[in-house]
This record gives structure tokens, sequence and C-alpha cells, in this order.
């Protein structure tokens, strides 16, 4: 070896460290700037991940979410849930499904293209593996901060989530209190009417397009304000919100509640008398009252009681007979529904009912008319051809003629039937009303006092009729008692006053005050 | 039923994107804070 190959050795030593020494210097720079480009774009691939798993742009890669039901099955209602009861998480799975593995494969990919670039170890070369090693460093580094990143990334997305579903949530709950309240501070709570004849909390709802049973529509995971059926037609969820308006039915039994259910404070009002007392003569009186009134609007809540009504009512001009309410078993007794609506404010919606005579008879047939105990006004309807001192005033020629319309069963045989009957049902009769009619005026005219409620109780009591113990026995038992005269024959197209005091009577009582009548007379 | 979600995820979709500007800024920024107290320190050292 001579002096020049020392010398060029030297050199090229001196020329290795001075790069090596460069290359340290530049390696943590290096490493750094490949580090955050690499968080860039590993931050740009998990958007991207993100909006594929959303289907926000081109590529749709959203989760396939189940189908809702058609109908209602399995405590589901054909509806599809809200975002956040469901569809949210399966979302939140599928976002960091996309946003980890697109990252994840552009590092392998890298990582990979890194290592064929500059270790080929076939040819060994130490500044190209110097650099592929800086690049690799940043790359890693890259990696640690972009899972960081990432991880930071998703938990934002977790927590705007839970805090939407978490407001979402006290929303619902805010709501559904919101309603309650509104309910009992209208007093309003809603009674199936068709069979069952209970209180009901919640009615089912039919979607107004397609007919689809939704069985439970209050805010919850199918919606906050509204909720969409299957059919793709907004429901409202509350009454508040205007769910009155659609179709309503008993979850119970499943009949029609009527039209506008929930929408006003409701009253049951049974019509209690025996079989041929003119119970349904004046409960057709009544309606047609209700109708007539100034100051009141009265439209029927569903077609079958307008069209009983529609087909019987002129038979109370034309003096014919009205059908004879007959007890058919095992079938339910069906109200006569009306939406009065006071021209002074005041809504209610009256479920009249008109159950046969034979009823009152026994426990076990009252037992059935589980609307007794909904009811805080019970009109007892009195037959006075029952009544001896009445009876025997005619000549047996008119006797004859009466006998058809004579009640079988004495007036206060009528009332401790009802009596007994209402408290082994529950009803506390101190807490309810009592209205007495004596009906069929037009038949005994100038035989029954009358005017007003005083001079009817004072004729009952009069040793002539000799009623005082079943006046003294209503007085004593029920908290509040009203007696009229009534008759159900129209006369010159006009209802009689003794009907339209005692509807005037019991509007004012249920809350529905100035609906035609002088206060001096309620 | 996906066209339902639609409003949702595209509201998801922004907060998250504002989240990751913010976040990209929020490291920029330290970034930055590091390399000027890096260049500082140098400064001071080679004035010193």
């Amino acid at each position: 070896m001579d002096g020049s190959d020392g010398l060029g050795c030297m050199l090229v030593a001196i020329g290795y460290l001075l790069a090596g020494l460069l290359l340290c210097l530049a390696a943590v720079p290096v490493a750094v700037i490949v580090a955050l480009v690499f968080t860039g774009y590993a931050i740009y691939l998990y958007l991207r991940g993100v909006a594929a798993a959303l289907g926000v742009g081109p590529d749709d890669r959203t989760v396939k979410l189940p189908e809702p039901p058609t109908r209602h099955e399995d405590g589901r209602d054909p509806a599809p849930p809200h975002y956040l009861y469901g569809p949210a998480l399966a979302d939140l799975a599928q976002t960091i499904r996309e946003g980890r593995d697109r990252p994840y494969r552009a590092l392998l990919s890298l990582l990979t293209k890194i290592k064929d670039r500059f270790f080929d170890w076939s040819e060994p070369n130490p500044l190209a593996w110097a650099f592929g090693g800086c690049l690799w460093l940043g790359l890693v580094l890259g990696a640690l901060l972009s899972v960081l990143t990432v991880a930071l990334l998703a938990l934002w997305q977790l927590l705007f989530w839970s805090m939407l579903a978490g407001a979402a949530y006290g929303l619902i709950q805010a709501l559904r209190g919101l309603d309650a309240l509104n309910l009992w501070v209208r007093g309003i709570w809603m009674f199936c009417s068709s069979t069952c004849h209970r209180k009901v909390l919640f009615p089912i709802y039919a979607c107004p397009y397609c007919q689809r049973k939704h069985h439970d529509v209050r805010p919850g995971r199918y919606g906050v304000f509204t909720r969409v059926c299957v059919c793709g037609t907004r429901m409202p969820t509350l009454l508040l919100f205007g769910s009155s308006q659609l179709k309503a039915f008993c979850p119970r039994c499943g009949d029609s509640m009527g039209d506008r259910a929930g929408n006003a404070p409701e009253f049951v009002l049974p019509m209690l008398g025996a079989s041929t007392s003119g119970k349904t003569r004046m409960m057709l009186a009544i309606v047609r009252s209700l109708q007539e009134r100034d100051g009141l609007t009265a439209e029927f809540a569903d077609e079958v009681s307008r069209s009983i009504y529609e087909k019987y009512a002129p038979a109370l001009s034309h003096g014919t007979d009205t059908w004879k309410t007959v007890p058919i078993r095992d079938t339910p007794l069906r109200a006569y529904r009306l939406h009065l609506t006071a021209h002074h404010g005041g809504r209610r919606l009256m479920h009249l009912f008109d159950p046969p005579g034979e009823i009152i008879e026994t426990f076990e047939n009252m037992q059935a008319q589980g609307y007794l105990t909904a009811a805080r006004t019970f009109v007892l309807v009195l037959d006075p051809l029952t009544i001896d001192a009445v009876w025997w005033s005619f000549d047996d020629a008119r006797r004859e003629e009466l006998a058809r319309y004579r009640s079988g069963m004495s007036a206060d045989h009528v009332f401790a039937q009802v009596l007994q009957n209402i408290e082994a049902l529950g009803v506390q009769p101190k807490k309810a009303r009592l209205v007495v009619a004596l009906t069929k005026h037009d038949l005994v005219r100038g035989l029954v006092a009358g005017g007003n409620s005083d001079a009817v109780t004072a004729w009952l009591e009069s040793p002539k009729i000799g009623l005082d113990n079943m006046v003294r026995s209503m007085c004593h038992a029920f908290g509040e008692v009203r007696f009229f005269r009534t008759s159900a024959w129209i006369e010159d197209g006009m209802v009689d006053t003794g009907i339209v005091s005692l509807t005037s009577w019991i509007l004012d009582r249920e809350g529905l005050k100035r609906t035609g009548l002088p206060e001096e007379d309620l | 039923v996906s066209d339902l979600y639609r409003r949702w995820r595209v509201t998801v979709f922004l907060v998250t994107l504002a989240a990751a500007v913010l976040f990209c800024i929020a490291l920029t920024a330290a970034v930055l804070r590091v390399l000027w107290s890096a260049v500082v320190s140098s400064l001071s050292l080679l004035g010193a």
C-alpha cells in the first residue's frame, strides 16, 4: 500500500463520518416531519373512513340496519327507531371499523415500501439503511401519534353521541312529564266506552295514511316530537303535539275510542232505571237538547252513535216507539259519544250509556257494567206510572191504555237496587251526583208536580205519594241530588224544559258553565 | 330507512370533521411552538 492509497482511504472514512454526522443531525427533524405528515394523512384517512361509514360522499359503506316490522309484533311498533336509539351505535361501530382500518392499511403499505426501497440486503448501502431507518422511525412515531389522535376523535364522537342521546332522553322524559301534567291540570283521562269500559292511559293510534297501529306513540325510541310510520308518514307523539287528531283504539279490547280522544276531559253518564221507564227516549231527548242548545256545539264522536240517533230521533216527535234495549249475553254495552264544546270555552267528551233495565235486577248483571265505576253523575230514570197514587188516579180505560207503557218495578225498589249494586261495585255514592228524572210527563200531565227540584222533592215526600223514605235515602247516600220532571215528547219542535234543565245541570256540574240556562235555574 | 337518518349522519360527520380540523390546528400550533423554542434556544446558545 502506498501513501496515496492511505490518503484515499482516510478521505473516504472522513466522508462517511461527515455523512453519518449529517444524518444523525437530520434524523430527528426528518423523523418528526415524517411523523407529522403521516399523522395528518392518518387523520385524512380516518375522516374518509368516517364519511364512508356515514354514507357521506361517493364511497357508501353504511352499515345495513334491520328493517322495522310491517305491523306491531314482539313489542315493536311498525316504525324505524330514532337515530339515537340503535342506529347511532351501529354507525359508531362502523366508523371505528372504517376509520381504524384505512390508516392501518396505509401504515403497513408504507413500511413495506420503505423496506423494499431502502433495505436491499443484496447491495449493502449504509446511507440508504440510515435514511430508511429515519423514515421507519418517523412512521412509527406517526403511527403512535395517529393512534392517539384517532382514538381522541373517536372518543369525541362517542361523547357527542352520548351527549345527544342523553339530551334526547332528558327531553323525552321532560315531554312525557309535561304531557302528564297537562292532562292532570286539564282533568283529562281517556275512557274506552266501546267494549272494556275502563280508563285508558295510552291508547293505540293508527297511522293516518296506512292505518297501521302504533301501540305507544309517546316520545321514546321511535321519536321525540314525531315518529315515522313504516309507510313514511309522520305521526305526533303527544296529545300536546296533536296526537288526538289520530284515530285512537283501546289497548285492551282494540275497539275504536272515537274521534279526537284525549282532546278534552271526558265524563261518563249512565242512565239507570227499570225496563220501560223511558231511558232510551230520554237519552234521545237529551242528545237533541244538547244539539239545539244556544252556546253549545254537540257533535257525535263516532259514526255508530250518529247513525243510531238519526234512525230513532224522529220517534220523539212522531210518537212512535223506540227500540227496547235488550241485554245481549257477553256483548258489552256501547256508549253514545258526543263532543260538547261550550262557546264560552270548555270542551267535554260525553259517554252516554243506556243499559237495559234488566241489568239492575241482579248484581251479576251490574258487575258487567264497568263504566259505572268511572261515572261521577248517575241519572236515575223513574216511571211515575209505577207510583200507586198516580196510577190509580186514572180510570180503567186509561189504565188499560197506559199499561203497555208502565214499568214493572216500583220507584223505591229501582233506587234500592241501583244503590246496592253500585256500592257493591266499589262506587262511593257520597262522592257522586244523582239526577232523578221522573219521566213520561206527557202521559201524566197535571199529576206530577214540577217547576224545580224542590217542588218535585216536596211532591215525592208528600203523604199522598209516600216516597219520603226514598228521597231521604237518596239525599243521605249521594253527595248531591236533583229531581226533574221530564218528557221525551217533542212538542212544536221544542224539547221539554225538564230535559233542558236536567242537561244544563249535568253540564254545569261537569264543568261546562253557561250553556244556555240561567244561573238561578242551576 | 337509511334516508331517514341521512341528516343525522351528515351532522355527525360535520361535527367529527370540525373536531379533526380543530385537533390538527392545535397539533400544528404545538409543534410550531416546540420548534420555535428550539430555534430560540439555539440562537441564544450561539450568542453566548
